[in-house]
């Protein structure tokens, strides 16, 4: 019988997925900036990529596409606040909000450089500050919740994590830094 | 009151514990130089990388085994911590800023108005990276902090710096897979340290071309073919973020898991490969022997995929997965060993590789959409006659230069055979093909004519391949045109190496070229 090898996307929802594949680690980390609440931020993320599917055909691919979903993302984080009736003082300063897009347009590569060092670097925590890491992270339980399910306060909570992360971002930097980042 | 560092009003910033006073700080001090700016999206990028990555490492674990985490949690040390922190707070507190009381937990605009503890499933983008479904329970307790408590969380973040001493590993990681072969590997720059017998530890590594063999401490076995980017979870698991791998699961390495942003596979005693394309994201899992149970991994809920041997199954964020897996594609890419690598060929143009031979070659048996493929027939077979009238020095054959056909693969000679098979599929159309074909070893013959071809299916074809004898059944009294019959614009070339062929063909219905190549 004749065979036929599959057939493939469509030309431009090919350029889409990879355009949106590189970005998507950029798109993330401004949001998450941005929104405190994991999941509100991925919510804000996928919405991001939704829009940005919608709009492809709007999309000038002589410019930056991180810079075209970043811009797209700023409009779903204010539109965040407006309709929670929240505040985030990052936010409500326009200027700065614009200046933070500036800054994380182009820096794909600089958050793959800190993904992999993050791997290094996890290796040389403790089990049990990789625990915490985790109920935090996974389990997007805020320090009073773990202090909670821990039966100690939120305070020493609040100190573990912040000793862990600063230990982390010394040495994620330091290995950026010293890999040519 | 003395201002916080900027750590720590980062880390309050990205937990939402801000207060307004505190914001501002934070804003003067973003505002001061770029190099702030910078540092603070640097803290950002962090916090997003953690997020990214502990969600990977727990797809799949329910939320029993997390809460067996934190039943698993030792909180002696940090009960002491807890008696440090008080004691350092009464002293210091006329120096602290109050904490606000934090915001109750919404629920996200975009979830509804589900309540608490109801399971939520949405449906969102079919793009890689985002989330299919995802289903959320909501958690319950909005912490409240008193006034004492505030303060001494912050007497605590200050001071307890001084005297608290993180446990950095007082253990060596675990060294869970070995490095056992290689071929032509160049792993990414970070990991230029890696030689054949490299013990690996859990983590991320990447390869950007060429082949590693791994073995897990489990006993799996891992032929990766770069570009691939992987993570070694421990000595039974690995998540591949993108590339390629075959599997060997025995026994002992029972229930091994591979995880991909999309196919979940769990091996139940087999070998079986994976393809993640990094620009689309599409995933293909193959099973070559055994049994493979293959799910979605963002959607738990779905149902689970038993592949057999020779059968496939390709998905990806937007689409669940088929009722029926597919048969396994004859040009499936999986490359199995790392003597399979070295034996690799490697093409360009209109043609492909079958790795597993076609039943046959029959005239229109054998169609596809890029003209031609070209698969392996024999290994190590020895000529017992010598061969005439073949192609054999380096150079390039056309109708110009007929007098160079004269060629003679001698008897006694190893050979590899492989056979390259162009057919119209009768369009009536003439559609050139111009392939370039890189072989492993130097070529000893490329047998050109039909006669040459008739002559040596059955010592040198693949046994569960039929071939044609250059007449067609359909066209009994046509022109025999198994082989090239090198009109005006066929032509072959080959390097001074005699490892690659240059080669253009058209023909109205199919032409064919057997290439022997020497065997290790």
């Amino acid at each position: 019988m004749p065979e036929r090898p599959a057939q493939f996307e469509s030309h431009s929802a090919a350029k889409l997925t990879a355009l949106w594949t590189k970005a998507q680690p950029t798109v993330l980390a401004f949001v998450l900036s941005m929104v405190h609440r994991f999941e509100d931020a991925e919510d804000i993320v996928q919405q991001t990529g939704m829009t940005a599917a919608e709009r492809f055909t709007d999309y000038d691919e002589s410019r930056s596409f991180q810079a075209w979903v970043l811009g797209i993302a700023r409009l779903k984080v204010l539109r965040f606040y407006r309709d929670s009736g929240k505040h985030n003082i990052l936010v409500a300063d326009e200027a700065l909000l614009d200046q933070m897009i500036d800054h994380h347009v182009g820096r794909g590569p600089r958050i793959n450089d800190i993904n992999l060092a993050l791997e290094n670097c996890l290796t040389k925590l403790t089990d049990r500050a990789r625990k915490m890491l985790e109920l935090r992270y996974v389990r997007e339980l805020t320090t009073g919740d773990i202090a909670d399910y821990l039966g100690t306060t939120s305070n020493t909570i609040s100190v573990t994590l912040h000793r862990i992360r600063k230990a982390l971002r010394k040495c994620i930097i330091g290995y950026v830094q010293a890999n040519g980042g | 009151m003395d201002p916080l560092s900027p750590d720590i009003l980062i880390d309050l910033y990205l937990d939402g514990m801000l207060t307004d006073e505190q914001g501002d700080q934070l804003v003067a001090w973003l505002k001061q130089s770029p190099e702030n700016m910078a540092y603070f999206i640097d803290c950002a990028a962090i916090h997003s990388s953690l997020r990214r990555h502990h969600v990977v490492r727990n797809i799949g674990q329910t939320r029993r085994e997390v809460l067996g985490t934190v039943a698993d949690l030792d909180t002696a040390d940090i009960v002491s911590e807890q008696r440090v922190a008080e004691k350092l707070s009464e002293i210091e507190l006329s120096k602290l800023p109050e904490l606000p009381k934090p915001q109750p937990k919404p629920r996200s605009a975009t979830q509804g108005a589900a309540t608490e503890g109801q399971v939520q499933t949405k449906t969102v983008l079919n793009l890689p990276g985002l989330r299919v479904y995802r289903s959320s329970t909501g958690t319950g307790s909005g912490a409240w902090f008193g006034p004492r408590t505030a303060v001494s969380a912050i007497a605590a973040m200050l001071l307890l710096g001084l005297v608290l001493v993180f446990v950095w590993p007082t253990a060596p990681p675990p060294l869970i897979a070995t490095l056992t072969s290689q071929h032509e590997v160049q792993w990414a720059e970070q990991h230029q340290a890696i030689a054949l017998g490299h013990k690996f530890t859990p983590g991320r590594y990447a390869i950007d071309k060429g082949f590693a063999e791994l073995r897990l401490a489990r006993g799996a076995s891992l032929v990766l073919e770069g570009p691939c980017d992987f993570e070694l979870l421990n000595d039974n698991a690995l998540y591949l973020h993108h590339g390629r791998l075959a599997a060997t699961a025995p026994e002992s390495a029972h229930l091994f898991t591979i995880d991909t942003p999309h196919l979940k596979l769990v091996d139940l005693g087999t070998e079986f490969g994976v393809d993640l394309r990094a620009d689309s994201g599409q995933a293909t899992a193959a099973v070559f022997k055994g049994l493979v149970e293959v799910s979605q991994t963002r959607d738990k809920n779905a149902r689970k995929l038993m592949l057999n041997a020779n059968q496939q199954v390709t998905a990806d964020a937007s689409a669940a997965l088929p009722d029926e897996p597919a048969p396994l594609s004859r040009a499936h890419r999986f490359t199995r060993s790392i003597e399979e690598s070295r034996n690799r060929l490697v093409l360009s143009g209109q043609v492909i590789l079958y790795r597993i031979p076609p039943a046959s070659v029959h005239d229109k048996h054998l169609v596809t959409d890029v003209n031609a493929v070209i698969f392996q027939e024999r290994q190590g077979v020895v000529l017992k006659a010598p061969i005439a009238n073949v192609l054999t020095k380096p150079g390039e054959y056309n109708l110009k230069f007929y007098d160079r056909f004269d060629g003679t693969a001698p008897s006694g000679t190893k050979v590899d055979s492989y056979l390259f098979h162009y057919d119209q599929g009768g369009r009536g159309e003439v559609k050139p093909c111009s392939v370039k074909i890189v072989f492993p070893r130097p070529l000893v013959a490329a047998l050109t004519s039909t006669e040459a071809l008739d002559q040596t299916d059955q010592s040198l074809g693949h046994p569960d391949t039929t071939y044609s004898s250059g007449k067609d059944s359909a066209y009994p009294h046509a022109f025999r045109t198994r082989g090239i019959d090198f009109n005006d614009r066929d032509r072959i070339e080959i390097s001074h190496d005699r490892r690659t062929v240059l080669l253009s063909v058209s023909a109205e219905r199919m032409d064919q070229v057997r290439f022997l190549i020497e065997s290790e």
